[in-house]
C-alpha cells in the first residue's frame, strides 16, 4: 500500500514535468523528441557527460553534506555561497602566494587552509546565534554578500593576475592543482575528497557519539540542555563543520576546476546545496545521490542549450518544479486520499 | 534515501519513454557528419542584445548559409562555465569552435591542449597555440575618430567614456577614444568610468548622468548593451554621444553623432573560411578599417550639426589610416585616473 503510493507519486511527478518541460520546449520552437534526446545524450552519450555531472556534482555534494549538517543540529546555515567563497579566496592565497612550498604539500595546505576559511565564516554567524540570539538565517545571508564582494575585490587587487587585465587571479600551477583522472575529460581527483565528506558525515552523524547528540540538539535544544548536551557547544562544532565543507568545495573549484579566482566561481551552488540538502532529508547518501542528479540534470539542459539553442532557464524552472513536487508530496497525498475516501 | 529513488526512478522512467528518440539521434549525427563542418558559438551575453553577441550571431548565421556549415551556440556564458561549455562542444566532435570575447582566450588554451584536433578561434583576444587563433578587430581605430569627433563637437572641453570590463580589448578603444581628443584639444578633461557590467543598463545610465553633472557635454561608450543607457541619458538630457559596435543612430537619433562599427559577421565568416580554405594558423591576426572590417560611420541626421572644419579632419584621418599611412597606437594597458 506504502509502496504503491510511493511509486504513484514518482509517475505523478514525472508525468507532471515531462509534460511541463515539453510545452516550454515547444514554445521555444523547438522539436522536443528531438530535445529529450540531446538532454539524455549529454547525459549518457559520451565519457565526457559522465564526466562532467561528477565534476559538477563534486561542489554540490560538499555544500549539500556541509548544510545537511547544519540542518540537523537546527542550525540554518543558508551561508554555504559565502563560505564557499572564503575557501576559494584561502586556496588561491595559499596556492598562489607559497610558491616555495612543493606542489603536494601545497594543496593538502589550501585545502586545509579553505577548510579553515569557510568554517570560520560560518562560526561568526553560530556565535552571533548563541551569544546574541542573532537569527543566523539573516547573518549567514549577510555575510554571503560580504564574500561574494570580498571576492570581487580581491581579484582586482591583491590577487588580480599581473599580466592581465580582466579580474580574474593569475593561473595556479600545475603541481598545485588536483591532477585529472581520465584525460581528455576533465574529471579530477575532488570527487574522492567529495565521496570521503560523505562517509566521515556519515560516519560521525550515525555512528558516534557526537553526531547523536548534535541531532538531540536539532530535535530539541530544550531537552538536550536538560540532559547535560551543551546547546552552545555543538552549534559551534556544527556550523565550523558545515562552513569547512563548503569552504573545501571552494578550495576544490579553484584548484580543480577553473585553476584561478574569478568572479561567480561557486555558480551559485551554494544556493542549490540548501534545496539538496533539503530534498535529501539531510541524509549524508541521499546528499551525495541528489547531488549528482542535479548535476546530471544541468549537463542534460546545457547539452539541450548548446545543441539546439534551447536556453537552459528551462530547466532551471524544471528543477524548481520537481523540488515543489517532491516537498509538496504529502500535500499531493492528502488530496488524493480524500479523492479515495469519497469514491468509497 | 526514499527520496532519492524517488529522484532516481523519475529518471528512469523519463529515460524509458524516451528511448525511441535515441536512435534518431545517432541517424542525425550521421548526417551532420556528411563533409558539413561543425561551428559552434559560445557568447557572453544574449543573442539578442543588440550589439556584441548578437553580432556574433548573424556571423554565425551567415557561416551556415554561405559556407554551408551545421552550427550550433551558447548564450549567457559565466567566466566559470566557459570551459566545460568549450569542452562539451569538442567532446561532441565540433570541428571549430568559436568564443566572442576576450575572457574566452584562457578558456581555449586550457581545453585546446585535451582536444587537438578542434579548432579554437577566439574573438579579441590574445591567444594563439597549435589549435588555437585569434581574431582581433583594430577598434582603437574607431575609437580614435569618434574621440577626434566628440572633442570637436564638445563646447565644454569635457568628454565622458563608459566601458563595461577591463579587458584589454576595451581599454584600448578607451585608449583611442582619448588619443584622439587630445589631438584635437590637448588639454580637454577626459572621464571614465567602468560599470563593471555588460548587460547593466541602469548602471551604465548612472555613470552617464555622474559625467553629465560634472560638465561632460559629448559621451562615448563601448559597453555593448548596456551602452544603450548612456545613449538614452545624452538624449534626455539634449546632449551628444557616439556609438559603438553596429549604427546606434536609430536608438538615440537626436545625439548619436557617429558610430563604430565592426563587422563581426564578417569576421567570423573570415575565420571560418580560413579554416575551411586550410589557410587556418595558430596565431593573432588583426583586421581594421583598411580590411573593411572596422568602419566608422556618421550619423545622417546629425551630419548638418557637425561643423565642416571637423568633418574634414576627419576624412584626412581616416584616408591615412586606410592608407596606412597613420597608425592609431593600440594601447591595451588601463591608464589609471590622473
Amino acid at each position: 500500500m506504502e509502496n504503491k503510493k510511493k511509486l504513484l507519486d514518482i509517475l505523478w511527478i514525472a508525468i507532471l514535468s515531462i509534460v511541463a518541460g515539453t510545452i516550454m520546449i515547444l514554445l521555444c520552437g523547438a522539436n522536443p523528441l528531438e530535445a529529450y534526446a540531446l538532454f539524455f545524450n549529454g547525459i549518457f552519450g559520451n565519457v565526457n557527460g559522465i564526466s562532467e555531472i561528477l565534476v559538477k556534482a563534486t561542489p554540490l555534494v560538499l555544500t549539500g553534506i556541509g548544510c545537511a549538517v547544519a540542518f540537523k543540529t537546527g542550525f540554518f546555515n543558508i551561508g554555504a555561497e559565502g563560505q564557499f567563497y572564503m575557501g576559494a579566496i584561502a586556496a588561491a592565497m595559499v596556492s598562489l602566494k607559497l610558491t616555495e612550498i612543493p606542489g603536494t604539500a601545497r594543496i593538502l595546505l589550501s585545502i586545509l587552509a579553505g577548510f579553515f576559511c569557510g568554517g570560520i565564516w560560518a562560526l561568526i554567524a553560530a556565535y552571533m546565534k548563541s551569544k546574541f540570539g542573532i537569527s543566523e538565517i539573516i547573518v549567514t545571508i549577510m555575510l554571503n554578500y560580504i564574500a561574494i564582494n570580498f571576492l570581487g575585490i580581491a581579484v582586482r587587487t591583491f590577487l588580480m593576475d599581473p599580466a592581465g587585465a580582466v579580474p580574474q587571479s593569475a593561473r595556479i600551477d600545475r603541481d598545485a592543482s588536483l591532477s585529472f583522472i581520465m584525460p581528455p575529460t576533465t574529471l579530477h581527483t575532488g570527487i574522492f575528497l567529495a565521496i570521503a565528506a560523505v562517509i566521515i558525515v556519515w560516519m560521525l552523524m550515525e555512528k558516534t557519539k557526537y553526531g547523536y547528540e548534535m541531532k538531540v540538539v536539532g530535535f530539541t535544544k530544550r531537552a538536550a540542555k536538560c540532559n547535560g548536551i551543551s546547546v552552545m557547544k555543538n552549534i559551534v562544532f556544527s556550523a565550523f563543520l558545515s562552513g569547512g565543507f563548503a569552504g573545501m568545495a571552494g578550495v576544490i573549484e579553484v584548484i580543480g576546476v577553473q585553476k584561478k579566482l574569478l568572479e561567480g566561481i561557486s555558480s551559485e551552488c551554494g544556493y542549490t546545496a540548501v534545496l539538496i540538502a533539503l530534498i535529501a532529508g539531510n541524509r549524508p547518501w541521499g546528499v551525495l545521490g541528489v547531488a549528482i542528479a542535479f548535476a546530471a540534470m544541468q549537463v542534460g539542459a546545457n547539452s539541450m542549450q548548446r545543441q539546439l539553442g534551447i536556453p537552459s532557464a528551462i530547466v532551471s524552472i524544471l528543477i524548481g518544479l520537481v523540488v515543489l513536487l517532491i516537498l509538496g508530496r504529502k500535500l499531493f497525498h492528502v488530496s488524493l486520499f480524500k479523492r479515495k475516501d469519497r469514491e468509497v | 534515501m526514499k527520496k532519492l529513488l524517488a529522484i532516481l526512478l523519475c529518471g528512469v522512467l523519463t529515460a524509458s519513454m524516451l528511448v525511441g528518440c535515441g536512435s534518431k539521434s545517432d541517424k542525425e549525427k550521421e548526417k551532420m557528419n556528411d563533409g558539413k563542418l561543425k561551428v559552434a558559438l559560445c557568447v557572453t551575453g544574449a543573442v539578442n542584445d543588440m550589439g556584441w553577441c548578437q553580432s556574433a550571431y548573424e556571423g554565425l548565421k551567415l557561416v551556415e548559409k554561405d559556407l554551408d556549415c551545421e552550427v550550433a551556440y551558447t548564450e549567457n556564458i559565466q567566466a566559470a562555465d566557459m570551459v566545460s561549455a568549450f569542452k562539451e562542444y569538442a567532446a561532441n566532435d565540433y570541428d571549430v569552435v568559436i568564443g566572442h570575447g576576450f575572457q574566452f582566450g584562457d578558456p581555449a588554451l586550457e581545453v585546446s591542449e585535451l582536444y587537438p584536433d578542434t579548432k579554437f578561434i577566439c574573438i579579441e583576444a590574445n591567444a594563439s597555440a597549435e589549435n588555437v587563433a585569434s581574431y582581433v578587430m583594430k577598434c582603437e581605430e574607431t575609437g580614435y575618430l569618434q574621440g577626434m569627433l566628440a572633442a570637436g563637437m564638445s563646447k565644454a572641453g569635457k568628454v565622458g567614456f563608459i566601458g563595461p570590463v577591463q579587458g584589454a580589448s576595451l581599454v584600448k578603444i578607451m585608449n583611442g577614444y582619448e588619443d584622439g581628443a587630445k589631438e584635437v584639444n590637448p588639454s580637454i578633461d577626459y572621464q571614465t568610468a567602468w560599470t563593471g557590467s555588460f548587460t547593466d543598463t541602469a548602471l551604465a545610465k548612472e555613470a552617464a548622468q555622474a559625467m553629465i553633472d560634472n560638465g561632460v557635454d559629448v559621451i562615448g561608450h563601448c559597453a555593448n548593451e548596456a551602452g544603450t543607457g548612456a545613449l538614452n541619458v545624452a538624449q534626455d538630457a539634449g546632449l551628444y554621444a557616439t556609438g559603438d559596435s553596429y549604427d546606434q543612430s536609430s536608438l538615440a537619433e537626436k545625439a548619436v553623432l557617429s558610430s563604430a562599427v565592426y563587422h563581426v559577421p564578417e569576421l567570423i565568416k573570415t575565420a571560418v573560411s580560413d579554416i575551411k580554405e586550410g589557410k587556418f594558423k595558430g596565431e593573432v591576426k588583426e583586421l581594421g578599417m583598411a580590411e573593411g572590417i572596422v568602419e566608422f560611420v556618421y550619423n545622417e541626421k546629425l551630419m548638418g550639426k557637425i561643423p565642416q572644419n571637423v568633418k574634414e579632419m576627419l576624412d584626412k584621418k581616416q584616408n591615412a589610416i586606410k592608407d596606412g599611412s597613420f597608425k592609431v597606437p593600440c594601447d591595451t594597458k588601463e591608464r589609471k585616473g590622473k
